[in-house]
């Protein structure tokens, strides 16, 4: 059955996997999927890779260790720790209480993997480019239709990776299988300043300034939405990133309401970096970057398998797991501000693969940020490493999926 | 009761409820999680954790921690911030 058909556009990417966004998970499905033989179109809506971490000036990296320090999920995961120590002699592992976390600069991360890619020999990027259409013909996604800078263009392809964190391929699939659920978590709107003095954060004087931040907040000398500002150092002694938490206004799936967000974020920022600067050690304080907003929960797929907050607290396994994660259930309210709930010490889940797909759809994933999870579970498994590793089990069983010559004739038999 | 015995046993009252606000962090027991009360703080709680745990300290001890108090001679490990308490009550 023909569902939709554009029929515009130059036809490109023939029998390639397709994976759409590339962040966390879908530069680990892309390098996945290529280096288990397949040719990759890998589609990024921005002009740059790296997703939300380089985007949004993620600069602590949570997901990629254990409560022993230990790498949580081997293969790609631990490959990209490895290529970020590497690569700059600030980046380093941290203990944050009981986790332990990557601490490496945005740009070292985006640098890092741009490079990556780009010695991937099977991978090809388009950027700036956005999937529009697509034509599901049965149990399969037989073509893709994306706006890129120079016009349109039709890919058909073998498999798709759904790496947006909104689930935008599998909402032009069938927009009731996205769920976007209320309250939605608070997006989070990170800048980073220079010129602090070294030592300005160290324990415990951050915590004092992160205090001082939240009465200002109280006592109307800082807009509200300060009363859950964070503070913490960065990768150079004289760096912090402030990290603010904003309540959506609706849908992130709404312009308008993405740029009100914005707006209101911009004039937040200006506002606490005056503040700042009439603090001692901060006098010297400027911005030197600031990060787009960050979605946490763009909505999450109605896969086979709906992970579950009892799944990742009960530290469930599965026998189609597909990775292991241990991060809290990291919990953004707009209002209450963040909560962590901690899984038994030692303890950790499985993510099935069933999770990372759809009933009647044979050749898409969706992995990442919208894997199929309820909220509280996506609170846990949203992280950078455990998306990394979910983006390689899809993009590996994307690129297994791909049809040898006589079962692409069958195939095509089957649909003539 | 003689008074350096009264003022060891409130410190002694304060590192019991210090210790129980950092199960309380983690919705754990001590059998899971052990640590000591020499232990670095920070090694324990994230700056969150800490953040909170001192605004329910000076709740429930009725005391108001200035930002200057927030040194690691008082905040370093349980038992310097249990006698830091102690010493504002």
């Amino acid at each position: 059955m023909l569902k939709r058909r554009t029929g515009r556009g130059d036809s490109t990417g023939e029998d390639a996997v397709v994976v759409c966004g590339a962040g966390a998970a879908g530069l680990a499905a892309a390098i996945s999927a290529a280096r288990h033989g397949a040719r990759v179109v890998l589609v990024e809506q921005c002009s740059e890779l790296g997703g939300t971490v380089s985007g949004a000036l993620i600069h602590t990296l949570a997901g990629f260790y254990d409560a022993t320090g230990q790498i949580m999920n081997d293969g790609l995961a631990r490959e990209l720790t490895e290529r970020l120590l590497h690569a700059d002699a600030a980046t380093r592992c941290r203990k944050m209480s009981r986790l332990w976390v990557l601490n490496v600069c945005p740009n070292v991360y985006r640098r890092t993997i741009e490079r990556w890619i780009a010695a991937e020999r099977r991978i090809s990027v388009i950027h700036s480019a956005q999937v529009i259409d697509l034509i599901r013909c049965g149990d399969r996604i037989e073509e893709l239709t994306f706006s890129c800078p120079d016009g349109q263009k039709c890919i058909r392809p073998r498999a798709v990776v759904d790496a947006t964190g909104s689930a935008q391929l599998v909402r032009l699939v069938d927009a009731s299988l996205v769920l976007d659920d209320l309250p939605r978590a608070a997006g989070g709107w990170i800048f980073r300043i220079r010129g602090i003095d070294e030592h300005a954060l160290d324990f415990p004087k951050g915590v004092a300034v992160v205090r001082t931040i939240r009465m200002a907040a109280r006592t109307g000398e800082l807009p509200p939405e300060c009363a859950h500002a964070w503070l913490d150092s960065g990768v150079h002694a004289d760096e912090a990133f402030v990290k603010l938490m904003l309540a959506p206004k609706g849908s992130w799936q709404d312009p308008r309401c993405l740029v009100q967000t914005i707006l209101q974020a911009e004039r937040i920022q200006a506002a606490v970096l005056r503040f700042l600067q009439k603090l001692p050690e901060f006098t010297g304080a400027e911005i030197t970057q600031t990060g787009r907003l960050g979605v946490r929960d763009g909505g999450r797929i109605r896969g086979r398998y709906t992970l579950t907050g009892d799944d990742v607290r009960a530290g469930r396994t599965f026998p189609d797991a597909v990775c292991r994660c241990d991060w809290p259930i990291e919990y953004w309210d707009g209002e209450k501000g963040v909560s962590l709930e901690y899984l038994p010490a030692g303890a950790h889940y499985e993510i099935p693969m069933r999770s990372l797909q759809l009933s009647g759809v044979q050749n898409l994933w969706a992995a990442g940020k919208c894997l199929s999870a309820d909220r509280e579970a996506h609170a846990s498994a949203r992280v950078v490493g455990t998306c990394w590793a979910m983006g390689e089990a899809a993009g590996a069983a994307a690129a297994r999926s791909f049809p040898n010559k006589e079962e692409r004739g069958a195939h095509e038999h089957e649909y003539v | 009761m003689g008074t350096a015995t009264a003022i060891l046993r409130t410190t002694m009252d304060i590192t019991e409820t210090i210790r129980v606000c950092i199960r309380e962090s983690f919705q754990d027991d001590e059998q899971s999680f052990d640590f000591g009360n020499d232990d670095e703080l920070l090694t324990i709680l994230d700056s969150l954790q800490i953040l909170r745990m001192l605004i329910d300290l000076e709740t429930q001890y009725s005391i108001k921690v200035e930002n200057s108090e927030l040194t690691p001679e008082n905040l370093g490990t349980v038992d310097r911030l249990a006698a830091f308490i102690a010493k504002k009550k």
